[in-house]
């Protein structure tokens, strides 16, 4: 009556639940596939093969692997000293650490080219996209060193390890998993943009399929070179599940601050602020100079800015349901099962992230107009299509809020006569809900800030802030356009602080 | 000479139409869909036939700022509603293509020629009727009938007035690729603005030329900007010295931010020369939704004096249509150069883009 | 009734074999001690009765239903069975009565039994608590409650004082056995302690690599082990060699007469055996030994007694524990030491001089031993 294995085999709903999310979130890739197979094959290779293709293929790996570790050293060290270090106002310090996740990368890069005109490049775009992806390592791994105790390390100290290498050695392989699904997060983000380095003239792939739709207008051509960009990421992903080593469900017994010397403080401070410095402070400081410098401050329509604000937070609260929904089913199983078939399928999960969201937005007017075109151009598409988009934000959060939950305390209310949906959803649910909550609110930040995908699929005459921004600055008026901004990084700063002070776990079991 | 050779074949095309048709002005022959146009509504004044329902849709590439004010005229003169998507001209004809013949769009109104030479190619535009195509100067519109030229940029140069005298600027496109500008100028390749200037110089000076002045500017180390508006940008702030743009962003940002503040100064290359050869912006029906009426007076208003007028005084954009004056301060538009293409023929778009390809400006 | 029958339970995980036909009758309204040493597959033999792990073959049944069978799975929730985990395992998210009372729907009888339970584990009050504010005796008196509140048939209990210091497993135990016995539930208690076994269980079951080796009250374990394994599993040896002889002593020679009883010649008396410690009465385990065999000879420390006859013996050791002490002790002009049991407080020092009699019939198992070490 056992298996082969001596493994479970998920039961069949799961799997087809986990299908049927994976299909839908593969929308864009099937997309992809057909636009890519419209041209003969030769013309495939021709353009995989020019000089140039090579050069932006190169750029978008170095800058996406440049950010992403930066990213996870740069996280780790912050989510580490604001969790072990004493300092002043540590919660205010890490709420304001996860801000630059409420501004837009193409936002970020605007305002720093005010104030500092000459920024172009490798170097000003690895910075900038750093400073606004870096909350996605530190917040998990803060969240997973509260969860862990600092004995382990002390212990080591005793052993003669100095501070760093107590810390490399002993805690990290516990947080290890949090901050490379961070960084995972991080390199399709990177992968994918494409206003920033368009601002900082830093030519990608992103630069390229930009170019195939303006210049040539080659729906094709763009799908090959989105169909790179896919490749890359599914890479990267394959090596994220090879770092995410065990689950290590440890308790805190209690989680100790260690007093610094006054530069040692000063020095950790300097490194914790720098993020929201570079990624909310010096950006917005830009935005303000253009501000000041309008002649046509237009009077602010306050409800049109009200309306704007309402359909921005009321879409990304949809989208961050729908996507937690859609994560689910995968998530769970590839919380509970190792079989490999499950690992691929989580893999391919993930890799709709990489896709630039224009090209999701076109995915969902070729699907929706196939399949249900009395919705196309209405909210339940565009909410859809964010749920498409940003479902892996909430994969990842989603599996390791499931993993943490004991599989012996189901077991137990199995015992007490739960069925499996009961223990389900008296039990799992309940404890990972923290968790899934953390993946809503990357949704709902993230949604908010969507541009591409939105221009083409929000119903006419429906505005977000972030379209209403885009049409203001693409004409020049940055007068017109700074309430928009300044209302957008403030309503996304909300979940980015709410972020911040979420456990991933509920409570740790006795 | 152009000109007149065009206008010639105009009038003939003109004439042989009128014969064609006849005087029932009930069928429109010159449209190219496959639905049956049903001869339901003829009012006095407009010789095509089709259905209004006092509603329509339309995709504008052009920014809602600009363009909204010119709907609600629209709409209250005429009663007809209309609805805007508003989008970059890119990602709407995308769009467009993608969407085929289930486009809920009747209009596109689009930044560029470009875009609307691929719609056209693609099939998705209807023919418009004469008496709209012909209030435009044929230069300035398709060639084909399939779209409209609504108004028209000319090709400039943007210099740093804090670093640069205007003894100093480049007359000619030739002079552009001087060793003395190494380094020091902005383009954006990827545009399609740029490339009808290459393709300008192609024409007028021939292809040997063309790619020798190519290769030239390649290496003269250019400065690779994705949009006009951030070349505009780097040239106010001081960071390179000389761009290529289209005139108006440099109105546009003057209004912004007020004359005197203004770092960034425009110039216009000698006359003839393609360097400031005029593009066009430009509108079309969409066949799908060929015979709704309102898309015709739409398009037709896009046209009319009244819009012509507002797009000169608002974005300092010239006018297409005769009689309209041309913004002021701005050369006339019959001095600047129009080579004899079509602006949206994809065909020459193509080896342009293959040329700056070999170079490397673009992917 | 409540009786859980186990029959020729076989279960593997991937490749390694955990638990080799092993079978167990658990009469109802008893509690039978499963002990063995770490990794023998008492949990796994626990979690198979529960439903949790499947079986290769074998089945479970408990009164007239079949739980598990070549042909039937019953699922965990349908079996009736309950399970108190080794660590308490309390659900953090809910408070100490929704925890005692999950396994119940919610209404009347489940409030009452919350708190009948509540005050059956002396916790009376602590209803609202959440988890986090109990301590570890506290956490695991209230997984038992859990466990008991649906009237489960038979109840599982996986090393459950594993985590508490000692004072606090003693009081813990016999209140866990109170409440049992109480309720007249059947229970299963999975243990390494021995000590734990012997003193809660009505039986005990000793396993060893996933076989049960001896079944039996903990007298009968203690006392009649039936491989030498078992006997220094569930208690202190020595170890000896030994010739086996047929005939058996006279019983007024004998320094187990006391142990005997009046009579002569108790059954299972069938011989005696030389040794270190001299002639002495023993019992062959199961096995019949021929004149002669070598044997290997086991006694426990507290069989052995200081006496005016006897084997000289002078200290070497004292491991004290307070009540009593292990006396280590080297025969005169022999290689062999031994251990014996001495209750405080009379308790000798290192150099006396003692002579050694064994006051209980030695058990006498088949071959060589390993060597003289003391068990």
């Amino acid at each position: 009556m056992g298996n082969a294995k001596g493994q479970k085999t998920p039961r069949v709903w799961l799997v087809l639940a986990a299908l049927a999310s994976l299909a839908t979130v593969s929308i864009p890739l099937a997309y992809l596939s057909v636009r890519a197979s419209d041209v003969p094959v030769e013309q495939v290779l021709e353009v995989l093969t020019r000089p140039r293709v090579g050069e932006l293929t190169l750029n978008t790996i170095s800058l996406s692997l440049a950010v992403s570790v930066t990213a996870l050293a740069v996280g780790t060290i912050i989510a580490g000293i604001l969790t072990r270090v004493r300092l002043r106002f540590a919660k205010t310090l890490l709420l304001v650490s996860a801000l630059p996740l409420a501004v837009p990368s193409y936002l970020a890069s605007y305002g720093w080219l005010v104030v500092v005109p000459s920024a172009q490049g490798f170097v000003p775009s690895w910075a900038l996209l750093t400073a606004v992806t870096v909350p996605y390592v530190t917040l998990p791994v803060a969240a997973a060193l509260r969860g862990t105790s600092a004995e382990g390390e002390a212990v080591a100290r005793t052993l003669g390890l100095g501070p760093i290498r107590a810390f490399w050695q002993v805690t990290w392989p516990q947080v290890r998993s949090a901050a490379a699904a961070g960084a995972l997060l991080v390199f399709l983000y990177t992968v994918s943009d494409f206003g920033l380095v368009a601002m900082l003239r830093f030519e990608t792939l992103t630069w390229g399929i930009q170019q195939s739709y303006a210049a040539s207008f080659d729906r094709s051509q763009a799908a090959i070179l989105a169909l790179l960009l896919v490749v890359i990421a599914l890479v990267v992903v394959i090596s994220e599940r090879g770092a995410r080593g065990q689950v290590l469900r440890t308790t805190a017994t209690h989680v100790v601050t260690a007093p610094v010397s006054a530069p040692k403080r000063a020095i950790a401070l300097s490194l914790v602020s720098l993020p929201p410095v570079v990624g909310v402070l010096v950006p917005l400081a830009g935005l303000g100079v253009r501000l000041v410098g309008a002649d046509t401050i237009r009077e602010l329509d306050v409800p049109r800015l009200a309306v704007a604000t309402g359909v921005t937070v009321g879409a990304a609260a949809l989208a961050a349901v729908v996507a937690v929904l859609m994560a689910l089913p995968l998530a769970a199983l590839a919380a509970r099962y190792s079989q490999r078939w499950v690992g691929a399928l989580e893999t391919l999960g993930y890799l709709p992230h990489a896709v630039p969201g224009i090209v999701v937005g076109l995915s969902l007017v070729f699907f929706s107009l196939a399949v249900v075109p009395a919705l196309y151009q209405t909210m339940a598409v565009l909410v859809f299509a964010y749920a498409v988009l940003f479902m892996p934000k909430a994969l990842g959060t989603a599996r390791s809020s499931i993993e943490g939950v004991s599989p012996g305390l189901v077991s137990v209310a199995r015992t007490l006569g739960a069925s499996p949906f009961r223990a389900w959803s008296k039990v799992t649910l309940p404890l990972a809900l923290p968790g899934l909550g953390i993946g809503a609110l990357l949704v709902a930040i993230t949604t908010m800030k969507e541009l591409p995908a939105t221009l083409l699929l929000r119903p006419i005459g429906v505005n977000t802030l972030a379209t209403e921004l885009w049409s203001r600055t693409s004409g020049g008026e940055f007068g017109g356009a700074a309430p928009y901004a300044a209302v957008l990084v403030l309503i996304a700063a909300i979940p980015a602080m709410i972020l911040s002070g979420v456990r991933s776990v509920a409570k740790e079991e006795l | 000479m152009f000109n007149s050779v065009r206008q010639k074949s105009g009038l003939a095309l003109m004439g042989a139409i009128f014969l064609l048709a006849g005087c029932t002005g009930a069928t429109d022959t010159l449209s190219e869909t496959e639905d049956v146009v049903s001869a339901e509504e003829t009012t006095e004044t407009e010789a095509v036939a089709g259905v209004s329902d006092n509603y329509v849709v339309l995709y504008s590439g052009r920014k809602e700022s600009l363009v909204q004010p010119l709907i609600d005229i629209f709409t209250e003169q005429t009663g007809i509603e209309v609805d805007v998507r508003y989008a970059g001209t890119p990602e709407l004809a995308a769009q467009l293509l993608e969407e085929g013949d289930q486009s809920p769009a009747s209009v596109f109104l689009s930044q560029d020629a470009g875009a609307l030479g691929a719609l056209s190619d693609a099939g998705l535009f209807e023919i418009l009727p004469l008496e709209i195509s012909d209030r435009v100067d044929p230069s300035f519109t398709s060639q084909d009938g399939s779209w409209i030229g609504v108004t028209g940029r000319a090709r400039v140069i943007v210099y740093d007035s804090e670093t640069v005298t205007v003894e100093e600027l480049p007359q000619t496109a030739n002079d552009l690729v001087g060793e003395q500008w190494l380094g020091k100028v902005a383009v954006a390749p990827a545009n399609a603005s740029f490339q009808s200037f290459v393709t300008a110089y192609r024409v007028i000076a021939g292809e040997s030329a063309a790619d020798q002045w190519v290769s030239d500017l390649a290496n003269n180390e250019p400065e690779i900007f994705e949009k006009n508006g951030a070349i505009l940008e780097a040239v106010d702030a001081g960071e390179v010295p000389l761009g290529l743009i289209n005139h108006y962003y440099w109105y546009q940002m003057e209004a912004e931010r007020g004359a005197e503040n203004m770092r960034a100064k425009l110039y216009f290359t000698e006359p003839g020369d393609p360097a400031s050869i005029v593009n066009v912006s430009g509108a079309g029906i969409l066949a799908a939704q060929s015979g709704d009426l309102d898309a015709y007076e739409l398009v037709e208003f896009f046209v009319s004096d009244q819009a012509q007028e507002y797009f000169a005084t608002t974005t300092y954009e010239y006018p297409l249509v005769p009689g309209i004056p041309a913004p002021l301060g701005l050369p006339l538009l019959s001095d600047l150069a129009t080579a004899d293409f079509d602006l949206s023929d994809l065909r020459t778009l193509a080896d342009t883009q293959e040329l700056l390809r070999s170079y490397g400006l673009i992917f | 009734m409540t009786t859980l029958v186990v029959k020729a339970l076989s279960l593997s995980y991937g490749n390694r074999k955990i638990l080799s036909e092993v079978s167990l009758e658990v009469p109802s309204g008893s509690l039978v001690a499963i002990l063995g040493p770490s990794g023998c597959g008492k949990t796994s033999l626990l979690m198979a009765i529960a439903g949790l792990l499947p079986l290769d073959s074998g089945s479970i049944t408990v009164g007239s239903r079949d739980l598990s069978s070549a042909t039937k799975n019953v699922p965990p929730e349908q079996r009736g069975i309950g399970w108190v985990p080794q660590e308490a395992s309390l659900f953090p998210h809910l408070s100490v009565g929704d925890n005692i009372g999950f396994g119940m729907p919610r209404g009347r009888r489940r409030n009452e039994r919350v708190d009948t339970l509540a005050k059956l584990i002396g916790l009376e009050g602590f209803a609202d608590r959440s988890p986090g504010q109990l301590s570890g005796g506290q956490a695991q008196r209230v997984a038992l409650a859990r466990a008991l509140a649906p009237s489960p048939d038979v109840l599982l209990l996986d090393e459950p004082f594993g985590a508490l210091d000692s004072v606090l497993r003693h009081s813990l135990a016999r209140d866990v056995a109170r409440v049992l016995r109480e309720e007249d539930t059947t229970a299963i208690l999975v243990t390494h302690d021995r000590e734990e076994a012997l003193d809660l269980a009505d039986f005990v079951a000793v396993m060893d690599q996933g076989r049960i080796v001896q079944v039996g009250t903990p007298v009968e374990i203690y006392e009649s082990p039936a491989t030498p394994w078992v006997a220094s599993f569930v208690g202190d040896t020595v170890e000896l060699p030994g010739v086996w002889r047929s005939d058996t002593l006279d019983c007024k020679q004998c320094g187990a007469q006391e142990f005997c009883g009046p009579g002569e010649n108790r059954p299972g008396c069938t011989g005696h055996v030389v040794c270190a410690l001299g002639d002495v009465a023993a019992t062959s385990q199961g096995l019949a030994p021929s004149d002669g065999d070598v044997v290997r000879v086991v006694v426990r420390p507290e069989w052995l007694v200081p006496s005016a006859t006897g084997i000289p013996a002078k200290v070497s050791g004292v491991s004290y524990a307070g009540h009593d002490a292990l006396i280590e002790f080297q025969l005169e002009g022999q290689r062999e030491r031994v251990r014996a049991r001495i209750a405080a407080p009379f308790l000798p020092s290192i150099g006396q001089n003692f002579h050694l009699a064994l006051r209980h019939p030695a058990l006498v198992f088949p071959g060589h031993p390993q060597s003289s070490e003391l068990a």
